[in-house]
């Protein structure tokens, strides 16, 4: 007895969890654009284009290769901004970024079959693109190519943030330029488990809970580590906010 | 205080509003006694303003098209998935193994069957001369020949047989032979496909046995070969040597063997380890041009749409390259079958360039009636290229001709006679030069002619140029045709360049020019070098494409910028343009006159044009020349005639300030430096001219 009703109250709370979540997600969602599909195409994908990303990936499991495909890309499609956003973030590089979307997209298609309908959809990409991310710092941390940090710089950002708004002056503008340089230049100096909580909870503004999910931790856990990142970035941060200020 | 681990941690939780009410009550009541976490409070909310406010970062727009390219062949795939690299030095290795035990059992045969082979090459009389090896021939063992493996059981492509193998030619004609029985019982033992065990059928097979043994040897030495190379690669990415790893896959592009195709296939997927990880791919995709196999162009043509763009520009230069007749077959089935629009161009314009007549037939059919323009149009620039019968070109030009809409057509029509460049086609480039209502065909038109390079185009080429607007890519081009077919430098008029200030307009005729100008300190001031900069690039932009022109610039030393004076088409004024500000530089040195001059008046320019503010102050002993001859110093007269190398006229414009006296001829007295420069352009046949600039 005591155990249906558990499992009855978690079904709930996972019910409750979901609509969150689908709520939560459109948030993300970012319709990107594809010229080259075709008319038959269009119509079985405005069909799926009306679920959900839990939807789609539960029917992913069972789809056959094709529709899994077309669905991948529908999710894709939701996510790539977001997610290269966060890769980049943490990386700190274009190109690997990027690299590494596509390797996030690929997982997910392969193993379409493993996902479990507990888990969010983008708690789920977000825990494989966490995971990439990591193993490619490390990679490129074991080979000595440190220098792949320095990469970034914010020249190439998107238009629509460097577009001076009308007060603006160019000094301005470089400033901010240099100014998002620099955060990006601390953020991948920072280690790399405290700046995946930083990186989430500071960069993205997810809640604790959110990335407590993605990292498979305890909220404790992102708690303590944030606390320590934010010293971490403080320390780091602190001379530039000075020079700034000079300028 | 103490404001322990503890406290900085609610004190970070309590700015996401993530503390319980317990929490929250202990953290203010701590806020209100301590300064420092008050100021931790603000500093952790900015720093969390400033993380947020990072603009959001996007992929690059074409990622999802790739991404559904490299899901499609990941689909493809999933049914033959192996471990990577791995895999493939073990099928390399697999394979040397197994080529080894066949060498073992043939070998083993080898004697015996020799005269059995040999009988049917007497019966056989259409496969007997080529067969027949001829000791010339057969000395050289290194017949390379990839798709012999392939095609073993072809006798008339059967190479000739290895050196052992002639001392026992004689035996040839022996009819029968006692041992063919014993041959064919070895037969069998050797378990390779396409011997036949009967005696009638043997002969095939026996050829078969012969070529694939030497095939298998050549396979066998080319799996060794990228064996090795893989197992270099192996050694040299687990050491993070990314010059090891390239090297590798440089060797094996060299080894024409299938695992050498699927071991890049492997890396252009998978790179290898550190920051170069596009570099090899790169590589790789070049690797597999080289190679050029039918496997190398499947592979690069699924590269194609890799996610890395980096990547995706070396597939057309690598497909380029393919050689290999069965790889360019593939890329034409490829191209008649493929249904994506952007590949059917890739291959519209690379099977052109590859220069193998083979497509020369699918490319006329889809210059014929391809439906899309884009594709079509690499197809009719594919076939000037592959040396089409130009009447077909011509002909296509006149279909064409009628309709506007086509321009784009008769654009590559037009290139596609410039490539072919065969002079029965000059009267149509002529035509198409003269009449085509549509300008960036004439523009082509241009282009080709110089390609040409006929006489017959020269007066057109004039006539067009006379209406043709100056300084346009049209006049250009034909100002350029023009050069090469007349080999005269100087082809058109010289142009004038119009030189003006606030006061002053003079036109000068020039087909050399060479700016002079003065980046001593004093020319940093009251924007002067910005007023040059901005006279520079109108003075430039309005030079014409026959007009040549070079800067100097000087201080007390002189730096010329351009080794050889360019000619001012639009694409080199362009680049000028663009490094002006950093030509422009000034430095801290007084300005010097003597070997700037000697140097100026040394080239080969018919006019200098000077800029300076003259204030390098004509101090005795600092200068090496003066207007008056005092002091023992040579005047401008004397040391221009004697540094020259040409009749070059010299302007000078003169930057004034205030402050200094008046040019006007008739004012006294005037500033030496001043003087200086007027008498330097009438000296040598030019004008003074000058700017007044106001104090900042």
């Amino acid at each position: 007895m005591g155990g249906e009703f558990i499992l009855i109250s978690a079904v709930t709370a996972y019910r409750i969890k979901l609509n969150f979540c689908t709520r939560k997600s459109e948030q993300f969602a970012n319709p990107g654009v594809y010229n080259n599909r075709q008319q038959g195409d269009l119509l079985m994908s405005t069909d799926l284009r009306a679920l959900t990303d839990e939807e789609l990936l539960i029917r992913c499991r069972k789809a056959d290769n094709e529709s899994a495909r077309e669905i991948v890309g529908i999710v894709a499609e939701r996510y790539s901004r977001p997610l290269y956003n966060y890769i980049y973030r943490m990386v700190g590089s274009e190109q690997l970024a990027e690299d590494l979307l596509q390797d996030v997209c690929m997982r997910l298609y392969r193993h379409r079959r493993h996902y479990r309908s507990v888990a969010k959809c983008s708690t789920w990409l977000y825990r494989i693109a966490t995971n990439l991310a990591l193993n490619a710092i490390r990679n490129t941390k074991r080979h000595g190519n440190l220098s792949l940090s320095r990469e970034a710089d914010e020249t190439g950002a998107d238009y629509a943030s460097v577009l001076p708004s009308r007060e603006e002056t160019p000094d301005d503008i470089a400033a901010r330029r240099d100014l998002q340089a620099i955060v990006q230049g601390i953020l991948v100096e920072i280690p790399d488990k405290y700046r995946v909580v930083l990186v989430l909870c500071d960069v993205e503004g997810r809640s604790y809970i959110e990335a407590a999910d993605v990292l498979e931790v305890a909220v404790g856990t992102i708690r303590s580590r944030l606390s320590r990142a934010r010293e971490y970035f403080q320390k780091k941060f602190a001379p530039h906010i000075r020079e700034l200020e000079a300028k | 205080m103490n404001c322990d681990e503890r406290i900085m941690e609610l004190l970070s939780a309590y700015a996401d509003g993530e503390c319980t009410p317990d929490e929250t009550a202990e953290i203010r009541a701590h806020l209100e006694e301590c300064g420092d976490c008050r100021t931790r409070l603000a500093g952790i909310k900015t720093a969390r303003g400033v993380m947020r406010g990072l603009p959001k970062r996007a992929p690059n727009p074409k990622h999802l098209v790739r991404l559904r390219s490299a899901l499609e062949r990941e689909s493809e795939k999933e049914e033959r998935r192996r471990p990577i690299y791995i895999a493939v030095a073990v099928s390399a290795a697999a394979a040397v193994l197994i080529v080894a035990v066949i060498l073992i059992f043939t070998k083993h045969s080898a004697p015996a069957e020799l005269p059995v082979v040999k009988l049917p090459n007497a019966g056989e009389s259409e496969s007997a001369p080529e067969i027949t090896p001829e000791p010339k021939i057969v000395v050289k063992p290194e017949t390379p020949s990839g798709k012999q493996v392939k095609d073993e059981s072809a006798p008339g492509k059967v190479s000739p047989a290895p050196e052992e193998k002639i001392a026992e030619q004689p035996v040839v004609p022996a009819p029968s032979e006692p041992k063919t029985a014993d041959s064919n019982a070895d037969v069998p033992v050797a378990p390779i496909p396409g011997v036949k065990p009967d005696g009638t059928t043997a002969q095939d097979g026996r050829m078969g046995t012969e070529a694939e043994e030497r095939a298998l040897a050549e396979k066998k030495a080319l799996a060794e070969k990228a064996a090795v190379t893989i197992s270099e690669f192996e050694t040299a990415r687990e050491k993070g040597d990314s010059a090891g790893q390239i090297a590798a896959v440089r060797t094996i592009a060299k080894v024409k063997s299938p695992a050498s195709v699927a071991f890049l296939e492997q890396v252009v997927e998978k790179g290898g380890m550190g920051l170069n990880a596009n570099a090899l791919k790169r590589e790789a995709v070049a690797a597999l041009g080289e190679i050029g196999t039918k496997d190398g162009a499947r592979v690069l043509l699924s590269v194609y749409n890799y996610p890395s763009c980096e990547i995706a520009f070396a597939v057309p230069p690598a497909l380029q390259k393919i050689s290999d007749n069965d790889g360019v077959e593939y890329m034409i089935q490829r191209f008649d079958e493929s249904k994506e629009f952007s590949e059917r161009r890739l291959l519209a314009e690379t099977l052109g360039r590859t220069g193998n007549r083979a497509a020369l037939e699918p490319m006329l059919a889809a210059a014929a009636k391809e439906k899309d323009i884009y594709v079509r149009a690499a197809a009719i620039e594919s076939l000037g290229r592959l040396g089409v019968e130009p009447d077909v070109l011509v002909k296509m030009y006149a279909e064409l001709k009628g309709n506007s809409t086509r321009w784009y057509l008769r654009q590559a029509v037009v290139r596609a006679l410039g490539l072919l460049s065969d002079d029965s086609t000059v009267d149509t480039l002529i035509k198409a030069l003269a009449k085509d209502p549509h300008s960036l065909v004439r523009e082509e038109a241009a282009r080709s002619l110089g390609r040409l390079g006929h006489p017959d185009a020269i007066p057109m080429i004039k006539r067009a140029l006379k209406s043709a607007e100056p300084a346009s890519r049209f006049y250009g081009e034909l100002v350029r045709a023009g050069v090469t077919i007349s080999e005269d430098p100087m082809f058109g008029k010289p142009a004038g360049i119009k030189l003006q200030t606030a006061e002053q307009n003079l036109s000068v005729y020039s087909n050399n020019v060479l700016f002079l100008i003065d980046v001593s300190s004093s020319m940093n001031h009251r924007g002067k070098m910005e007023w040059i900069r901005r006279e520079l690039e109108r003075v430039l932009g309005a030079l014409r494409p026959n007009q040549q022109y070079n800067i100097m610039v000087f201080s007390s030393s002189v730096k010329q910028i351009y080794q050889w004076p360019l000619y001012a088409t639009p694409d080199e004024v362009a680049k000028t343009v663009k490094d002006l500000p950093k030509i422009l530089t000034t430095q801290k040195e007084i300005s010097d006159w003597q070997p700037v001059l000697s140097k100026a008046l040394g080239t080969a320019a018919d006019t200098i044009i000077v800029f300076s503010d003259g204030s390098c102050k004509i101090k005795p002993g600092k200068s090496n020349m003066n207007t008056t001859g005092e002091n023992g110093l040579p005047t401008v007269k004397e040391f221009t005639e004697k540094n020259r190398l040409e009749q070059a006229r010299i302007y000078t414009v003169a930057l004034l300030t205030h402050s200094e006296p008046s040019p006007d001829e008739h004012a006294t007295p005037c500033g030496e430096d001043v003087e200086f420069m007027r008498a330097l352009a009438s000296e040598n046949g030019g004008a003074f001219l000058y700017q007044w600039f106001n104090k900042e």
